[in-house]
């Protein structure tokens, strides 16, 4: 029987499979569907100081092997968070990873250290690689400096474990991600969307209302896991892969390419219950393979 | 409770030029599913088309648990489904969304459905008749070719006007063009609802004939979606109150006179 918990900065799940922020609401939507406690957790929507209505329509376009999406962080704040959204958690035997945005540092750090202050949050995602808002995301995660900034103001706010989550639109992910170490991050996840775009042929406007979007799904997880691989190699932070987890044997590579964790995202979608399969199959695969920890996975690539 | 159920194919059948109706077993579904919800129907088992697709549900058999949807065949994914025969199962995610009201305090539905947006309208009839209320349908095509389940939309308390752009049938002109002639029939104070369902340029028009009206009406949108179940906030709409609410999960029927079109 393969033990399948695992440790991301300190904080214990009871397998390696998480749920991607923008992929599962505020934890509760899908919990008509499965249950929810047998996940290793969840990052809950990005959550911002203010509440936020997104952008405008359309925000969503189907691409080959993937989906484009602009939703603009779309959120009802801080505070409708705490007391409306949070208090459903509360009987929950899983992670709750709360996952930031800010316009400034400061507002990173204000809404960590009022979510933080929750006893039913466990860590705290920084969402610094959001391309579909003009402020914040990816403005702060393309620049070591502003990584730094905002990963060290949150680091400052709370005492829980900070995870940094990475954007791929960059020339060099490693130079981010060390910024992020450096900054005090206890983890990173990675990768955000990768920025992309579709036309309309016909009318000659882009399928998207901003025009560019993040694309996920599928079509993504070969970036992903070359991201994983490189970043793997540059710090010595525990990492969460992320990017295109369809079936349990992506989340396995992901695993391989050096991730402790992972996340499913654009999976619910299709299968709102695709996340405990991943689940049932890296412990299937395990088991098969003798391996008596699935954290003798992480990284354990052959020679 | 909300599922994903794989449901065998009892047959499928063209229904007009590019649609067509297809029978599902599906009892719970069938037992629990209210006129104007949708399924989210898978139509391919690996990722090419990715997403989901949403289909209003057209009819139920409760006492054999069967549930119909009727759809137009328009890229990848409504190809695959018109594909499916006998024999084939296909996985639904469903009922889904919020359903017409049609217990409220009326006695004659008037229903103006565009195009395809006729799918939920012998469902609704069925559920209007059950309270044993009266149905006016006033439904517009391009063409008359595109007319289908007629036989199903007469019938017993229920009375149809038909309307084409071309003129090859019945009024010649827009379903609201049609709407707009008749209203004065339809008065408030004398027991009617409206319900609208088509795209939302017919909405769009519709909207200040129906606010005229004096009373109320009850809208169902279309829209593309991914999760179908108000989590991933890529199919909102515009409200009057400047808010945006999912269609998916917060509709796809909706107050016409809270709906904003202009954004």
């Amino acid at each position: 029987m393969t033990d399948l918990s695992v440790r991301i900065a300190g904080l214990a799940l009871k397998n390696p499979v998480l749920t991607a922020s923008g992929t599962f609401g505020y934890g509760t939507e899908y919990a008509g569907y499965f249950d929810i406690s047998l996940l290793g957790g969840i990052a809950t929507k990005t959550v911002t100081l203010e509440p936020r209505e997104g952008n405008p329509m359309p925000r969503l376009a189907e691409t080959p092997g993937g989906m484009l999406n602009s939703i603009g962080l779309a959120n009802v704040g801080i505070e409708r968070f705490l007391s409306e959204k949070l208090p459903a958690l509360e009987g929950l035997d899983t992670r709750v990873i709360v996952n930031v945005a800010g316009n400034t540092a400061e507002e990173y750090a204000e809404v960590t250290s009022r979510a933080a202050a929750h006893p039913r949050v466990d860590a705290i995602e920084v969402n610094v690689s959001c391309p579909n808002v003009r402020h914040g995301g990816l403005a702060f995660g393309t620049n070591p400096a502003a990584t730094a900034e905002v990963t060290a103001a949150v680091r400052a706010a709370t005492s829980k474990p900070v995870i940094v989550k990475l954007t791929p639109n960059v020339t060099d992910i490693t130079e981010i991600a060390r910024a992020a170490e450096a900054a005090g991050a206890d983890a990173l996840s990675l990768i955000n969307t990768v920025l992309g775009m579709a036309i309309d042929i016909e009318t000659r406007r882009p399928l998207i209302a901003r025009r560019t979007a993040g694309l996920s799904g599928p079509a993504i997880k070969p970036i992903a896991i070359a991201k994983v691989y490189q970043v793997r190699q540059a710090v010595k932070l525990p990492l969460i892969g992320i990017g295109g987890i369809m079936r349990w044997q992506d989340a396995v590579e992901f695993l391989l390419a050096g991730a402790t964790a992972v996340q499913t995202g654009t999976l619910h979608f299709v299968e709102p219950d695709g996340p405990v399969r991943v689940v049932e199959g890296i412990r299937r695969y395990s088991e098969e393979k003798g391996v008596a920890s699935v954290t003798e996975l992480v990284g354990a690539l052959s020679e | 409770m909300i599922s994903s159920v794989s449901c065998p194919v009892i047959d499928q059948a063209p229904a007009g030029p590019g649609i067509f109706t297809i029978r599902l077993k599906a009892p719970v579904l069938a037992a629990e599913a209210k006129p104007g919800q949708f399924v989210h129907v898978r139509t391919a088992d690996g990722i090419d088309p990715l997403w989901r697709r949403p289909f209003s549900i057209h009819r139920v058999d409760r006492r054999r648990g069967i549930l119909l949807l009727s759809y137009r065949r328009i890229g990848r994914g409504t190809s695959l489904l018109a594909g499916r025969t006998a024999g084939d199962t296909i996985d639904l995610l469903g009922p889904l969304g919020k359903p017409f009201d049609t217990a409220g305090r009326f006695d004659k539905a008037i229903i103006v459905a565009g195009g395809l947006g006729i799918a939920p309208v012998p469902f609704l009839l069925d559920a209007l008749r059950k309270e044993g209320k009266r149905a006016v349908v006033l439904w517009g095509v391009r063409s008359k070719a595109e007319f289908f389940c007629l036989e199903a939309l007469r019938g017993r308390k229920t009375a149809i006007h038909i309307a084409t752009e071309d003129g090859s049938e019945g009024f010649h002109g827009r379903v609201t063009d049609l709407f707009g002639r008749l209203a004065a029939e339809f008065t408030a104070g004398s027991g009617f609802s409206g319900f609208a369902c088509g795209p939302m340029p017919m909405l769009k028009t519709l909207q200040p004939l129906a606010a005229a009206s004096g009373f109320p009406w009850q809208a169902s949108l279309e829209e593309r979606m991914a999760c179908g179940v108000g989590v991933c906030q890529g199919c909102v709409v515009r409200m009057k109150n400047r808010q945006y609410r999912t269609v998916c999960a917060d509709g796809p029927v909706f107050d016409l006179a809270e709906l904003d079109f202009n954004d």
